[in-house]
């Protein structure tokens, strides 16, 4: 009955003290409104970071070798290096353990590593499609011919490109430049082509040593990939597609490009830019007048307009020239000039010349540095210290449904895993004698269809190029043939694995299952120990830890205030409320009475701005489930795991916000309660001054 | 056996170490529906004895027996309860709860007892209120009050639990000499009809003329 009374009287108090009530109030409010919105932001990007990363790589736990050197961590570590984390002997006998498990739903055997591959620069591809021209059985003396005076355009384009800037450049010290000078000057004399049959190899040497580095282009391709059972991957990681191409053939060894790096990292950089500008034009209605962003990308296409006009040859330069001119109504003779000022968009024109790209450049230049088809040289060290290089087939690419703009999840291109094992030196005597014979037998004799002299040899005879001609596909350097292409099962599932991907029925019970796993080997000896996908994600699945622990601090920082200003006018309120006090102990209330009063005064303002603020706060975080939060810049991007981030409201946030709200109150009170309890009834005695 | 006993009572206090002696050894018995005023000039200790006998302070020394218990013994708690069920207060400075009405006024200390139902309680308040007549202003605050009639929500209030013991300290202090003497009026009928033991304080001659029994203090010690 007295708790109606008391909290008649808090009630009434709160709104009597409405300046304090206010102030406290909006305190609180914007906590509990920070608390909603904060947790819902960073639960939106830690469930999209968690989605992106188990749902594409590590599964709901990821084993791996009981004895490794390093801790998991499938990205690799902080610093870009990978991580050591030794292997385990046979998948076959961990998964057949594993799965008598009953929570467990299949386990992906992987091992994750990086690679680096150089696809080479223009030259460099040209000058391997010569040497194979020379090698071939039967020399085409006119194919050759035809290439070399690509390849004499091409260095007189480079010669032409560094004229007046050789001491620009920082890389070359002046000794360089000047040998450069001289070389190119070199290469651009009659002698050096004359004789150049008779003594191909060494003139191919010189060109490639000597004038392919001077074409200042990093071609490297960097790459994380995990080599698997791609069958089973595919199966398991239910959101994989293939986008390009098909997917690796049962038994065989091969690649695929995530789609996401394959569009991102290897394309041709002038038409990805294209792309990304087109893009977030459409996306994120950025215009070029207004976006800096944009503005340095054209800028940058302009730069670098170097990587168009060197891979023309001078019949396309004539037809690109003269298609240019009339789309710019110009009459500009300097190809570079022209080219780019075609570069420099604008807002007005950008459609047509984006357009104008792919119809009339995009066929003449290599559009991706590998293609699907291709064959990668890959190479990794492995643990003896020695490289080792596996040639391997690019199949095509893929990607995770819904996952496709998710930077985390684009991160792993895939493999076979017996390809990943020869890479890390895990191959059988057997096997590496028997590759060595089939390397013997077949020799380098796969040259393809000579798509170059197909542009070369029609420029040649007339000026014209038909404009409808299908585009050609340009192929690079290392078309070889795989070694030993293909694999069994069984030899796939019994060898050795480095890490594996475990997934299971109820993700909720990963803490037990990962207690389950590693009390398994202990008692099996199966040498493995389990993790959780936070864990195996390292420093990404620390990132979203971190992520909370930030934002706990910061909204813990404003509750904490928030507890102190109640508590301070709590007590400045039991201060100047000391006659009624004393009036209501004299008259029979007891101390618990004035706890009371006070605890249903904070619990009152808590539960009412708390309210508002966590109501404020759902509201918005129910209108950006809907809007989206567009990610600004690549950082954002990766955090969002997309474009854009959607919040999704969880109600038991808004109970667990109020909940935490009641303990601030509860603690707030203590001490002000506690001196209020104190004040005797004597002090209703005073009179009043 | 008398609501009220006082045996050989001290009180001392301290200010800055300098013992002051307020009550000198006071002897005072007081019987059922008695009408009685202490009277004295400031200083003189009527508010000590009135807060020993109203359980709100403890004697230095000596017995003080309020509705037949040793109040010395009790805990803190059994001296609340005491207050609650056997005293009724009315204040100088009126002391109405600012945050609420007239009728919740009245209620609180009912509600505190917890011993009635919603009904019950309703209808003696009610019936309170009427007595000290203030029924039209039963859903007024405090604030919207004169004292006159604060001081007689006060009334209703010490007596709406029928107390045995009614104490007021100086209760027409705060108000001019016509509403002042319509309380003492109040208080009179109330203890001719009640029964109820009123015992208070008061420097007015005028005022406390009108007791039945008046018990005069000087310097701490009672003169009768
Ligand atoms: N809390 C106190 N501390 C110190 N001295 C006090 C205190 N209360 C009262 N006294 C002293 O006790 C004496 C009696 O005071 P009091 O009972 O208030 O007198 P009265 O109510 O008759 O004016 C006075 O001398 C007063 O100064
Ligand atoms: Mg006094």
């Amino acid at each position: 009955m007295t708790h109606w009374m008391v909290l008649k009287i808090a009630a009434r108090n709160v709104f009597l003290h409405r300046m304090r009530t206010l102030v406290v109030g909006v305190i609180l409010a914007f906590g509990a409104f920070l608390a909603v919105l904060g947790h819902s932001f960073v639960n939106g990007i830690s469930g999209g970071m968690e989605s992106s990363t188990t749902q594409s790589i590590t599964g709901d736990i990821q084993i791996y070798s009981e004895s490794a050197k390093d801790k998991l961590s499938v990205f690799g570590n902080m610093d870009g290096s990978p991580t050591d984390v030794g292997h385990v002997d046979s998948f076959e006998s961990v998964e057949k353990a594993l799965m008598k498990n009953p929570e467990i739903v299949s386990v992906v055997p992987m091992g994750t590593s990086f690679a680096q591959v150089n696809p080479g620069n223009i030259l460099d591809h040209f000058l391997e499609k010569l040497r194979k021209s020379y090698k071939s059985a039967n020399v085409d003396k006119n194919d050759i011919d035809s290439q070399k005076r690509r390849i004499r355009f091409l260095a007189q384009e480079i010669q032409k490109n560094l004229e007046g800037k050789f001491e620009e450049i920082g890389i070359l010290s002046a000794a360089d430049a000047a040998q450069a000078k001289i070389n190119l000057e070199k290469v651009d004399q009659e002698e050096f082509w004359n004789d150049f049959d008779s003594n191909a190899e060494n003139k191919i040497e010189f060109l490639a040593n000597k004038i392919a580095p001077l074409i200042f282009d990093d071609n490297m391709i960097f790459f994380s990939y995990v080599g698997t059972d791609p069958q089973l991957f595919k199966e398991k990681f239910p959101q994989f597609e293939i986008v390009k191409g098909e997917m690796i053939p049962p038994g065989t060894r091969g690649f695929l490009f995530h789609d996401f790096f394959y569009e991102n990292m290897v394309k041709h950089r002038i038409a990805r830019r294209l792309d990304q500008i087109k893009k977030k034009m459409k996306d994120d209605k950025l215009t070029l007048a207004n976006s800096k962003e944009l503005q340095d990308q054209i800028k940058a296409n302009v730069e670098q307009s170097a990587e168009i006009y060197l891979q023309l040859g001078p019949a396309e330069t004539e037809t690109v020239a003269q298609k240019l001119n009339k789309l710019l109504g110009t009459e500009e003779k300097d190809f570079r000039t022209l080219l780019k000022n075609y570069l420099s968009m604008s807002d007005e024109n950008f459609q047509e010349r984006y357009d104008f790209f792919y119809k009339e450049i995009a066929p003449y230049v290599i559009l991706h540095r590998v293609q699907i088809g291709d064959v990668l040289p890959l190479s990794a060290f492995t643990k003896a210290g020695t490289s080792t290089a596996v040639n391997i087939k690019v199949y095509g690419t893929f990607r995770f449904k819904s996952f496709e703009n998710s930077p985390l999840a684009g991160n792993f291109s895939v493999m076979d895993l017996v390809s990943l094992r020869e890479l890390y030196g895990f191959m059988t005597d057997e096997r590496r004698e028997q590759n060595k014979e089939i390397e013997a037998e077949m020799g380098l004799d796969d040259v393809g269809r000579d798509s170059i002299e197909n542009l070369f040899s029609s420029s040649t005879a007339t000026k014209d190029i038909k404009p409808k001609a299908k585009p050609q596909t340009i192929d690079l350097k290392f078309q070889k043939r795989v070694m030993g292409a293909t694999y069994t099962q069984e030899e796939l599932t019994k060898g050795v694995f480095l890490h594996a991907a475990v997934f299971l029925k109820d993700t909720s019970n990963v803490d037990r299952v990962i207690k389950e796993i590693n009390e398994l080997s202990k008692s099996d000896k199966l040498g493995i120990k389990a993790v959780s996908w936070q864990d195996a994600a390292g420093f990404i699945g620390q990132m979203t830890f971190m992520m909370k622990a930030i934002l706990n601090i910061f909204i813990g920082i404003s509750l904490l205030l928030a507890g102190l200003m109640i508590m301070n006018s709590l007590l400045m309120a039991a201060m100047n409320r000391k006659q009624e006090i004393g009036t209501m102990r004299a008259i029979g209330a007891h101390a618990q009475f004035i706890y009371r009063l006070f605890f249903y005064e904070t619990l009152f303002l808590s539960l009412l701005f708390g309210g508002i603020g966590a109501a404020l706060g759902a509201l918005l975080v129910v209108i950006l489930g809907k809007v989206g939060i567009p990610a600004s810049g690549d950082v954002a991007t990766f955090f969002f795991s997309g474009p854009k981030l959607y919040l999704h409201l969880n109600p038991s946030l808004i109970f667990l916000v109020m909940a935490v709200m009641v303990i601030i109150a509860i603690l707030a009170t203590q001490y002000p309660a506690w001196k209020a309890m104190k004040i005797s009834p004597l002090q209703a005695m005073q009179k009043r001054e | 056996m008398q609501p009220i006993h006082l045996e050989n009572v001290q009180k001392n206090y301290f200010l800055d170490k300098v013992q002051v002696s307020a009550l000198k050894g006071i002897n005072l018995k007081i019987d059922a529906g008695e009408f009685t005023v202490i009277a004295g000039p400031s200083g003189s200790g009527k508010t000590t004895i009135l807060n020993l006998i109203g359980c709100v302070d403890t004697a230095s020394s000596g017995k003080v027996v309020v509705g037949g218990k040793e109040t010395g013994s009790l805990t803190e708690k059994q001296l609340t309860d005491l207050r609650l069920h056997t005293i009724g207060f009315i204040f100088q400075s009126f002391n109405l709860i600012p945050v609420l009405n007239v009728i919740d006024n009245v209620e609180f200390p009912l509600l505190l007892q917890n011993k009635q139902s919603p009904k019950e309680r309703r209808d003696q308040v009610m019936r309170f209120i009427d007595r000290v007549g203030l029924t039209q202003y039963a859903q007024h605050r405090p604030s919207e009050l004169s004292g006159g009639q604060r001081q007689r929500v006060a009334i209703a209030r010490a007596l709406v639990t029928k107390p045995q013991i009614v104490l007021a300290d100086e209760p027409t202090a705060n108000l001019d000499s016509v509403t002042g003497q319509n309380i003492i009026d109040l208080m009179k009928e109330i203890n001719a009809t009640e029964k109820t033991t009123f015992l208070f304080s008061t420097h007015d001659h005028s005022i406390m003329n009108q007791a039945r029994r008046i018990i005069r203090l000087l310097d701490g010690r009672i003169q009768e």
